[in-house]
């Protein structure tokens, strides 16, 4: 099923963030860096809570079939310092996230860039980056 | 009319004057304390190091010279995750390091007997007595350990010991053991300055002690918000990381 989603998985050396996620040991208990992810979809919730904001976006497989993923986001106090907030994006919004896989293959992903289509990126601090969470 | 003329009046009397607000000098003399020390008081932008060795942050430890026992614990850390799972991602408490250069900031309290470190990491807060006491008899072990401070001149020196070892140095997981003492520094150069020292001493881990030097500016426009780190921590309750085992070779 994995391969007929809309997902690329992409070399890690073309992420500029890749480089900081390696810098990152505890990423590892939850994520897979050998597994770069990209998806696209329309947002169908914002969890706005500590450790780790989640967003859920529907990503299409090329058959048509409609998976919920989860991604992973920074955290919440350090994501409303930068003048983010819960509605900075809104439901129905098109994303696209580039992030790493988690490791037990479940529709879960960290997000290390948030772009909307017009190249806005939202919520930059990622779980992998400087806005921390847990980690 | 008249009526109008009176009511617009009274409102103008009864508006407070605004108070001109002066920025402080941050370049101005240190806080002091009742009993004339320095105070650290403030919201600080405490330094993030998630790996304490890395070049690119001034003040950092140009090597770590790990015993047999600590190279082993840094070598396996991603395997031990896997098997004990991630104390950070079970939001335990992440110690003194880790929060002390985590991404979140800092707010230091004191009087002229204690001084409290507020960490917005999980909102935990740790109390360091400087009244001259001595350490705990028998305390059992914890996650930021039992710390007591006194005064060298204006330079307030921190001793931390007695830690349960479980915790890592920074987020990329440099070790520690039980056998660590924490020395910190806390000097108040000015009122917008603190500089910062961190030494680690652990001869089970390291063969020499490192210290880490950091400058902190006062960030008076930062107020600590609340940290509930498990309320929403799907990393866990989604089963990605394992409930925490604590290693039983710490000691």
């Amino acid at each position: 099923m994995r391969k007929t989603l809309m997902v690329v998985f992409a070399a890690m050396i073309a992420w500029p963030l890749g480089a900081s996620v390696i810098a990152h040991h505890s990423f590892d208990a939850e994520f897979d860096r050998n597994k770069p992810v990209t998806l696209k979809g329309a947002v169908t919730k914002v969890e706005w809570g500590n450790p780790h904001i989640w967003i859920f976006i529907d990503v299409t497989e090329t058959g048509g079939k409609v998976s919920n993923w989860g991604v992973e986001g920074g955290a919440p106090n350090a994501l409303f310092r930068e003048g983010w907030r819960k509605d900075s994006v809104k439901l129905g919004d098109i994303l696209t996230v580039e992030g790493y896989s988690a490791r037990d293959g479940s529709l879960r992903a960290n997000a290390v860039r948030v772009t909307l289509p017009d190249g806005r990126r939202v919520f930059a601090g990622s779980a992998a980056g400087s806005s921390g969470g847990n980690r | 009319m008249k009526t109008l003329a009176l009511l617009v009046a009274v409102l103008l009397v009864q508006v407070p004057a605004r108070t001109p607000v002066t920025p402080p000098d941050f370049k101005g003399p240190a806080l002091r304390l009742p009993n004339g020390k320095p105070s650290m008081a403030g919201v600080w932008k405490n330094t993030r190091r998630a790996d304490v060795t890395d070049p690119s942050i001034p003040g950092f430890v140009k090597e770590l010279r790990y015993t047999a026992w600590g190279k082993s614990k840094w070598d396996n850390y991603a395997s031990f995750m896997q098997t004990n799972g991630d104390y950070a991602g079970n939001c335990l408490p992440f110690g003194m390091s880790r929060s002390l250069y985590g991404p979140h900031p800092v707010q230091i309290m004191q009087d002229n007997d204690h001084v409290a470190l507020l960490f917005e990491q999980n909102s935990m807060f740790h109390v360091i007595p400087t009244d001259g006491r001595a350490f705990t008899a028998d305390l059992p072990r914890s996650w930021f350990g039992e710390s007591v401070g006194h005064w060298e001149g204006d330079t307030l020196v921190v001793e931390t010991v007695n830690l349960n070892g479980y915790t890592r140095v920074d987020t990329i997981g440099h070790p520690l053991s039980a056998r660590a003492r924490i020395t910190q520094t806390f000097r108040r150069v000015n009122f917008g300055t603190i500089e910062h020292t961190f030494t680690l001493t652990d001869p089970k881990t390291y063969t020499s002690p490192w210290t880490l030097s950091d400058t902190w500016p006062l960030t008076p426009n930062v107020t600590l918000m609340e940290y509930a780190c498990m309320e929403n921590n799907r990393a866990f309750t989604e089963g990605r990381i394992k409930l925490f085992v604590p290693p039983d070779d710490v000691d």
